[in-house]
């Protein structure tokens, strides 16, 4: 399989779907027992793009943007309303084709796929024999997998019993013990310590490398996408605002410096551009005003620097909220 | 081999509560000792030999098998399905390369097999009473498992509501009442009046009521044959129906949750 060869391509697809206000109160839900008013949400508008093999992209965008919508457009999960996704040229997920479900892994950071009352071994031994992976190769690897993520004295303690960490890894090695040739993760990293958030980025990054592994990312931790991401997507209200590479997106916005401030008493109302760091502490980006939005008074300290990918993205977000 | 192993996980997941399972034994049988009181009171008050053909002996071997059956055709399913639906995990099993609905059947078979064996057991006890046939204990194990994949088909039928009714634990003490009633949980369907006889064919009757009987060697030929073909009329309106539950289901489904 050559490098650019396409897995994944989406075509103008948009995804809606329909939810229900619900009042408050006893009024409110006795109101809602007669009549639920009924909202379209379009999570999903217009988007397009293609994800080669052997990518590692990543998918940002503020609470409610659309990314896990967007992976579950991908997986085949959810039906697209319009446009269309072909896979591996040819292959439309939403028929969860056998063909399909055995060249992808998934690992939803906040879905289980471990059995809870069982140890981790029995639930890998059942994807042993879905996948249906030779003895010997399955033991090799879950051998390597469970080395490299340091739970190998775990596996046959029952899942309620493992840590969220703990837990976390098992649900990684179960999404790839199959080697997918294309893996989503969706908040990879959540509950994960420092130290093996690195182990993760590291192994992933030997995989991708080894394997060809094309990875799917979305996180809220900035640090998995810059340790893992060669390209990123970044997704607002269910449009495409980005498209390219984490250093692209960096010089893109590199002019927007920020200026760190202390005040000597806390800001009230906050102005839309400022946000808050700490106790008497905010920052703002250097073009966002021609003017401090503080009065000078109330300083007592001022830094420039240049942004990185974190402040980037919260001074991007504010900006969309800003104009919602 | 892939849904074997669903079957062995379930059936581990089944004792690994060891309390929970002796609860449930001990729980089913009060309700086996009291409907054995009641029934034993009855006989005695009547002074009938026997009551629809069942003597005191039979009747007490009857409502120890139909208890038992309660305990191995679960309905656990249904709400099983309905929190996987809920909390948006039935994503996990969507995304696997495997037919739902034989690994949810091998699961269910996993989930009852503890129970299965102690039905087993009570069946050998309780054929000395019965004096069936060789021929007759096959045909009798061959309706059962008609019949099991028949209940299995009816209860994936009813889980698949909860892609449209989010909370389904109203339909328990319906689902519970309806195999204590046609199941034939708390007396034998063959007491009713002759109007209601076709109650026996309805699928919780054939899981409950006739497999007792059946299991007591007070079913015909006739009737045998009745059931087989009640049980396969039973599955295919059931397979019909989860095809069509599905199709509109999976667009219905919003994988809830991130």
């Amino acid at each position: 399989m050559t490098k650019s060869e396409k897995n994944l391509q989406a075509k103008r697809i948009s995804f809606s779907y329909m939810t229900y206000e619900k009042n408050s109160g006893l009024l409110g839900s006795l109101h809602d027992f007669v009549h639920r008013r009924k909202r379209a949400v379009h999570a999903i508008h217009d988007i397009s793009f293609s994800i080669n093999s052997g990518e590692i992209v990543g998918l940002l965008g503020p609470n409610g943007a659309g990314k896990t919508t967007l992976i579950k457009l991908m997986t085949g999960i959810l039906p697209v309303n319009e446009g269309k996704i072909d896979a591996f040229s040819g292959i439309n997920p939403f028929e969860k084709s056998s063909a399909y479900l055995k060249r992808i892994g998934v690992m939803f950071g906040q879905k289980s796929q471990l059995i809870w009352d069982l140890p981790p071994i029995d639930t890998l031994i059942m994807l042993r024999e879905i996948y249906q992976i030779p003895k010997p190769v399955f033991e090799k690897r879950l051998s390597f997998f469970t080395k490299q993520l340091a739970v190998s004295e775990q596996l046959q303690i029952p899942v309620r019993k493992l840590s969220l960490g703990q837990r976390i890894k098992f649900e990684l090695i179960c999404a790839i013990i199959h080697y997918p040739e294309i893996l989503f993760l969706d908040e990879p990293t959540i509950g994960i310590d420092v130290s093996s958030q690195s182990n993760i980025y590291r192994f992933l990054r030997e995989i991708n490398k080894e394997r060809k592994m094309t990875i799917i990312l979305t996180s809220h931790n900035t640090k998995d996408i810059v340790a893992l991401a060669q390209r990123v997507i970044i997704i607002a209200k269910g449009e495409k605002i980005f498209d390219g590479t984490p250093n692209a997106l960096i010089s893109e916005h590199a002019s927007q410096q920020i200026i760190e401030v202390t005040t000597d008493s806390p800001i009230e109302p906050l102005p839309i551009d400022l946000i808050e760091l700490g106790d008497c502490h905010y920052q703002f980006l250097s073009n966002d005003s021609a003017q401090l939005p503080i009065a000078l008074a109330h300083i007592l300290s001022l830094k420039r620097r240049d942004g990185d990918l974190d402040e980037i993205l919260v001074g991007l977000f504010s900006k969309l909220e800003g104009k919602k | 081999m892939k849904y074997l192993v669903s079957f062995r996980n379930a059936f581990y997941s089944t004792i690994a509560y060891r309390g929970n399972f002796v609860l449930r034994l001990v729980t089913v049988s009060l309700q086996i000792g009291v409907a054995v009181f009641m029934w034993q009171a009855v006989f005695r008050f009547s002074g009938k030999g026997d009551i629809a053909g069942i003597d005191p002996l039979q009747m007490t071997y009857y409502l120890i098998i139909v208890n038992l059956l309660s305990l191995i055709f679960s309905t656990s399913l249904i709400f099983k399905f309905s929190q996987l639906v809920r909390s948006g995990n039935l994503t996990i099993l969507l995304l696997r390369p495997v037919k739902l609905l034989v690994q949810a059947f091998f699961e269910y078979v996993g989930l009852s097999f503890p129970y299965l064996i102690i039905y087993g057991f009570v069946l050998v006890v309780s054929s000395e009473t019965s004096s069936q046939s060789f021929t007759e204990i096959l045909m009798t194990l061959a309706l059962f498992a008609i019949i099991y994949i028949t209940f299995f088909l009816l209860i994936s039928a009813m889980s698949l509501v909860s892609f449209w009714l989010i909370q389904v634990w109203p339909m328990r003490p319906v689902i519970n009442a309806l195999f204590m009633l046609l199941g034939g949980q708390a007396f034998p369907l063959q007491v009713l009046p002759q109007t209601f006889r076709w109650l026996e064919y309805t699928p919780f009757a054939l899981a409950g009521n006739q497999l007792a009987l059946l299991s007591l060697g007070k079913v015909s030929s006739v009737q045998m044959l009745l059931v087989f073909l009640a049980s396969i009329s039973w599955s295919l309106v059931f397979l019909i129906l989860i095809k069509e539950l599905w199709r509109k289901g999976i667009h219905a489904y919003e994988g809830v949750g991130s």
